[in-house]
Order: C-alpha cells, then sequence, then structure tokens
C-alpha cells in the first residue's frame, strides 16, 4: 500500500515538473519614439511592476530587456500595459522560458503561473531548456500584423491567454 | 520667403531623426501616465514703438493622467502694465484619439481645449491666451514623426471674452473669435547615435504661428526658430526667438526671445 502511494507521489511529482515552466526574461521592441526621454519614460514605468527586478534598454534600438524577482508570477499583459502608459507600443514581445520536458500541442494550453499560453505554429513538440517564444496577439505585435492577425483579442490576454509561435 | 524655403532644406536633409516636444505648440503624443513635469516658462518681449521690454513670467505643472489624456494648469505674471503682477492663469487638456506607431515613427490625433482668465487690459486685437485674453480654445492636433524628424499641424477656434477687472473686449463681439493654425518642424541633431539615457540631446525647431480674425479678416503670421537642448532624458531648455512675419492686425509686442526651463519627473502616482 505504501509503495502504491510512493509511486503515485513521485508520479504526481513528476507530472508537477513537467509542467513547470519558468520565465526567465522578457524582450520587448517599442515602437511610436525616437527621443531617449521617451525611451527613458518606457524604462521608469517597467521598473515600477511589482514583479520585475531589472530592466536593461538598448536605447539605439528602443529594446528592453526585463528579468524578474524570484517567485513571482510575471504578467505578461502588466508588461504591455506598461508601454502603452508611458506614451507608445509594443510591436515585439518574446519570453525566455525554461521547459522542462513540456509537451507542446497546436493549440492546447501550457499554464504558466496565472499565463496560459496557446502554441500556434504548428507541430506537436516536446520542449525541453530555455526557449524564446513570441507573443503574436493584438499589442503585442506592429499595428499593422495586429490588424491581419488571427490572434487579435485583447480580452484573451486581459484574461491571462496568449497566443504565441516558437 | 526665399530664405523660409533655404531654413526647410537645411532642416530637412535626407537622413533624419526626430523631436516634437515644441516650444510654442504641444504635439498630438501625450505624456507618460503619472508622470509630473514642472515648466517656467519666461518671455522677453519687445513692445512695439515704445522703448519698453514685456517680461512675461508662466509656472506651469503638467500630467499625464491615462495614456490618452494629459492636462496642466498654468499662472501667468507679466510686467506689461509697468508693474510686475500676476495677471491670471488657464487650464488645458488634450486627449489622443488617433495612434498609429511603428519602430521609430508615428502618426498621432489629438483634441485639444484651454480656457483662460486674464485681468489685465485689453491692449491688441490679437487673441492670445497665454497671458493676455480671457477665453477658451479648441482644436486638432497631429502629429507625425518620421525617425529624427517631426512635424506637426494643428488648427484651433480661439473665442476671447471681457477680462477681468472689468476690463472689456473693446473690439466687438464680432472680432473675438478667430481660427490659430500652426506648423512645427522638429529635428534631432545630436547625438548621431543614441547609447544611454545620459547622453545630451539637441533639437533644432521651426514654428509657424498664425492667427486670422473671423469677424475682420485681419491675420498674423510669426516664425519662431528654437535651440533645445534635453539633459539626463529629464531636463529640458529652450531658447527661441518669435518673430513677425506679416501681420494685419493690431499687436503690441509680437517679437521677442522665450526661454523655457522644464523637469518632469516620472511615476509619481
Amino acid at each position: 500500500m505504501n509503495t502504491m502511494k510512493n509511486i503515485l507521489l513521485v508520479t504526481a511529482f513528476l507530472i508537477a515538473a513537467a509542467t513547470k515552466a519558468q520565465v526567465t526574461k522578457v524582450y520587448i521592441q517599442a515602437s511610436g519614439l525616437t527621443c531617449s526621454m521617451c525611451s527613458n519614460a518606457i524604462y521608469k514605468a517597467l521598473k515600477t511592476i511589482d514583479f520585475v527586478d531589472r530592466v536593461d534598454a538598448n536605447v539605439k534600438h528602443y529594446t528592453f530587456e526585463v528579468t524578474f524577482k524570484a517567485n513571482t508570477e510575471v504578467d505578461f499583459n502588466k508588461i504591455k500595459n506598461k508601454v502603452e502608459d508611458a506614451g507608445f507600443s509594443v510591436s515585439g514581445f518574446s519570453a525566455s522560458i525554461y521547459f522542462n520536458n513540456t509537451l507542446v500541442k497546436e493549440n492546447q494550453e501550457i499554464k504558466i503561473g496565472n499565463a496560459r499560453l496557446l502554441f500556434v505554429n504548428g507541430k506537436d513538440q516536446t520542449l525541453n531548456g530555455e526557449i524564446k517564444v513570441r507573443f503574436v496577439d493584438r499589442g503585442f505585435v506592429p499595428a499593422k500584423e495586429s490588424r491581419n492577425s488571427r490572434h487579435s483579442s485583447p480580452t484573451a490576454t486581459e484574461a491571462g491567454i496568449y497566443h504565441v509561435t516558437i | 520667403m526665399k530664405n523660409f524655403f533655404f531654413l526647410l532644406l537645411i532642416l530637412i536633409p535626407p537622413l533624419v531623426w526626430s523631436q516634437e516636444l515644441y516650444s510654442l505648440t504641444e504635439p498630438a503624443s501625450n505624456r507618460a501616465v503619472g508622470s509630473i513635469g514642472f515648466r517656467i516658462d519666461h518671455s522677453i518681449m519687445d513692445e512695439l514703438n515704445t522703448s519698453k521690454i514685456n517680461y512675461h513670467l508662466i509656472p506651469e505643472v503638467m500630467a499625464g493622467v491615462s495614456k490618452k489624456l494629459m492636462i496642466s494648469g498654468n499662472v501667468f505674471f507679466s510686467n506689461r502694465s509697468d508693474v510686475f503682477k500676476y495677471e491670471g492663469g488657464s487650464l488645458y487638456a488634450k486627449y489622443r484619439f488617433f495612434s498609429n506607431d511603428a519602430i521609430q515613427r508615428h502618426f498621432r490625433m489629438a483634441a485639444f481645449g484651454r480656457l483662460s482668465y486674464n485681468n489685465s487690459d485689453i491692449h491688441q486685437e490679437e487673441i492670445a491666451l497665454n497671458g493676455h485674453n480671457t477665453g477658451m480654445e479648441w482644436g486638432i492636433v497631429a502629429t507625425q514623426l518620421l525617425r529624427k524628424l517631426a512635424l506637426s499641424t494643428s488648427i484651433s477656434y480661439v473665442k476671447a471674452t471681457d477680462n477681468g477687472r472689468n476690463n472689456k473686449f473693446i473690439y466687438g463681439h464680432d472680432y473675438s473669435k478667430a481660427i490659430n493654425y500652426t506648423f512645427s518642424i522638429g529635428k534631432l541633431m545630436l547625438p548621431k547615435e543614441y547609447k544611454d539615457y545620459k547622453q545630451t540631446n539637441l533639437n533644432l525647431m521651426v514654428e509657424f504661428l498664425g492667427q486670422v480674425n473671423s469677424g475682420s479678416g485681419d491675420y498674423y503670421m510669426d516664425i519662431a526658430p528654437v535651440v533645445q537642448v534635453i539633459v539626463s532624458s529629464q531636463v529640458r531648455f529652450d531658447l527661441g526667438y518669435r518673430k513677425e512675419l506679416k501681420s494685419t492686425l493690431l499687436r503690441t509686442a509680437p517679437n521677442g526671445f522665450f526661454v523655457r526651463l522644464e523637469y518632469i519627473f516620472f511615476n509619481v502616482f
């Protein structure tokens, strides 16, 4: 009986480990600006987010690399909104996520904290190690791409559902 | 006129970046949410047909309320009536209703309005809500950013009423309304390439400011070249000169220098 319990425990642990993916970094391309004062506004806005540990700004290319505090939930939508609050737009948004033997299938959700990621580019695969995923929802891609996107649902991202590609 | 086009040519070389933080007009872009800006404007205007210099001091506070809305308020002081004194103030709001952003460019449109109070005597046909007339103004502004270059144009309706302290608008009701129109060009000159926020930015701007009185049809057209320096992406200093190009309106002191100092605090509220 005890053996059975142990097997169950181990299995439960393995399943938990298998789906435990961790966001390590977010990369943002900001658009609509060409002044350092504007870039500074975004930098300072990103710094105010409670789960953000560090923001590295590339002033030349208007990109931002965001790292997070340990054991915190990353709210991707909040990051995007901060850029918009500073007066600009996000035209590129990627996240480095550490996967541990995670099976990904088309249109099947992968839960990372409170966020649910839907992989939209095809083939089923098992992800291992640090992998960069690109967000393709409206507000996370250039305005032009947003208009043509099949994944243009701000209500979904508000609810924590994101469409991503690898 | 020839000189003007020559000036445009030197300001717009083929490979350009931009700036849109104009001195005499506002761009369609807004302030960062939660930011508060403090600004002090000085203008030193040469009074026509006298040896007098009119000095205006206008402190202003600006706030980014949401990503689409900003508000600001300012207070007017001047020595135009011989003693330096408080003359009024104004409230301003701007709402960005359209924004199309791309990397290093944008096109934006905003609606704006201003309510002004002034207690000095009415002394010119020109309607100026920034320290001369009590009244209101509303209009729209469109701004195009193309890398280092920013172009902006606005059109607005201005209505003057009687000033405070029983200073009547003496030109009559028909002449109390006007259309303002502006065209501004701003260009980022330095740095050639951004490396960090500490780099000092140098911008050159030229603004054209026009008004036509809807009652009399009289008008003016001014030009204002401006040099602007931004230090540490937070402190801003503008130096400009406003010059009347042509006018059929009675104006007291259309020509003179102006200086602006501004400091922005981010994430205050």
